[in-house]
């Protein structure tokens, strides 16, 4: 209402603005009598969405060339063993990292056999044999 | 920033709020030696966190003031950043902290407000799923990388793997400032053996050849100590 005050205020002394108002009433008038165009009417004019678009429609438009891409820079976590993303920490061992130390008592009894482990593999070279040969004994 | 050059990442904030995110993300930082946020955060609290240490290590009345001014809980930390941290990183030419990409957390974290309340729905909390990172202090009782490197020497012995090149690099990243770095990183790879020895000794001990194995284990941590002897002689 207050943009429109100014305007008709202005009308009298713009000219173009009442040729306007005059096709305006003028309009109507053509739509409702279309002798000879009664087939554009039919065909051109009123080429209009006949349905609304569902929203399943519209997302699938929206959508398209957007999906989710697939991740190929993967690489082993050295830790684990496990598949991670390249340059991104593996999940399992951050996890298991904060994790309980162990307690003092049974770290004390194994280090022993670790050290046996390291020197033989030192010294032979054949730490693997070594674990191999443990392994079947047990 | 449309045109300009941006000096630093303005985290979607204006200046104050940037201000005090970063020194809370500081503070958390220097009381906890390790931290999880998105990528973006804590790079740039990184950029704080090695002036703080700079700071540390001039160790002048003027730095004091200085740190003082950024922390939120200075009089816990001060001592800390002027104590035990300004001596860890005396030979250390820069470089105090590191950056870490994580995978982001669970989506939602659940947990009930009212605990006693069987029809309570637990509330969920929404985790920030952008691209996250660990900032920690470098050479700290948290260093990700220094448990990482461990973690891989450790599998690397037990399968008979060949040395990868990376892990090569990380172990002198690692080792090379810390104080007693090569035997602190030994004894962690060490520990970790025991823990997979340990799991796999349950599983032994329900066998019936347990006792030997045992007997065993005992008679080669005798050896192992005369062979330790002799290498130390």
């Amino acid at each position: 209402m207050a943009l429109s005050l100014p305007l008709r205020r202005a009308l009298p002394q713009l000219p173009p603005l009442g040729f306007l108002s005059t096709a305006a009433f003028s309009l109507p008038i053509s739509i409702t009598i279309p002798p000879l165009l009664a087939d554009l009417w039919e065909s051109v004019l009123r080429a209009v969405p006949k349905k609304k678009t569902s929203h399943m429609k519209k997302r699938h438009r929206q959508m398209a060339g957007k999906a989710l891409k697939d991740v190929q820079n993967l690489n082993k976590c050295p830790g684990c063993g496990q598949v991670k993303r390249a340059h991104v920490l593996c999940p399992h061992c951050v996890k298991g990292t904060t994790g309980i130390p162990l307690p003092s008592k049974q770290r004390s009894a194994h280090s022993a056999l670790i050290y046996l482990k390291d020197v033989e593999l030192a010294i032979s070279g054949g730490y693997r044999a070594w674990t191999s040969c443990e392994l079947s004994e047990s | 920033m449309a045109g300009g050059k941006v000096k630093y990442r303005h985290l979607g904030r204006k200046s104050s709020h940037r201000q005090a995110l970063l020194r809370n993300l500081v503070t958390s930082l220097f009381e906890n030696e390790s931290i999880t946020t998105t990528w973006a955060k804590a790079k740039e609290a990184q950029r704080l966190a090695d002036k703080l240490i700079t700071l540390g290590k001039k160790n002048s009345e003027a730095s004091r003031r200085r740190a003082l001014e950024i922390f939120y809980k200075p009089h816990d930390i001060l001592p800390k950043l002027f104590g035990p941290l300004r001596e860890r990183y005396a030979e250390r030419p820069g470089g105090y902290t590191r950056v870490l990409r994580v995978e982001p957390k669970e989506k939602y974290e659940y947990y009930s407000v009212r605990r006693g309340d069987k029809n309570a729905v637990p509330e969920r909390k929404p985790a920030d799923q952008a691209p996250s990172a660990i900032l920690e202090l470098v050479d700290g009782p948290k260093d990700m990388r220094f448990a990482m490197t461990a973690r891989a020497i450790a599998r690397q012995r037990e399968e008979g793997l060949k040395e990868h090149e990376l892990t090569a690099m990380n172990k002198k990243k690692v080792t090379q400032f810390r104080k007693d770095g090569v035997d602190a990183l030994e004894a962690a790879v060490q520990q970790l053996q025991i823990r997979d020895s340990e799991s796999e000794g349950v599983s032994a001990l329900e066998g019936e050849e347990s006792k030997s194995v045992q007997e065993e284990a005992r008679r080669s941590a005798a050896q192992a100590g005369r062979l330790a002897k002799k290498l130390n002689a």
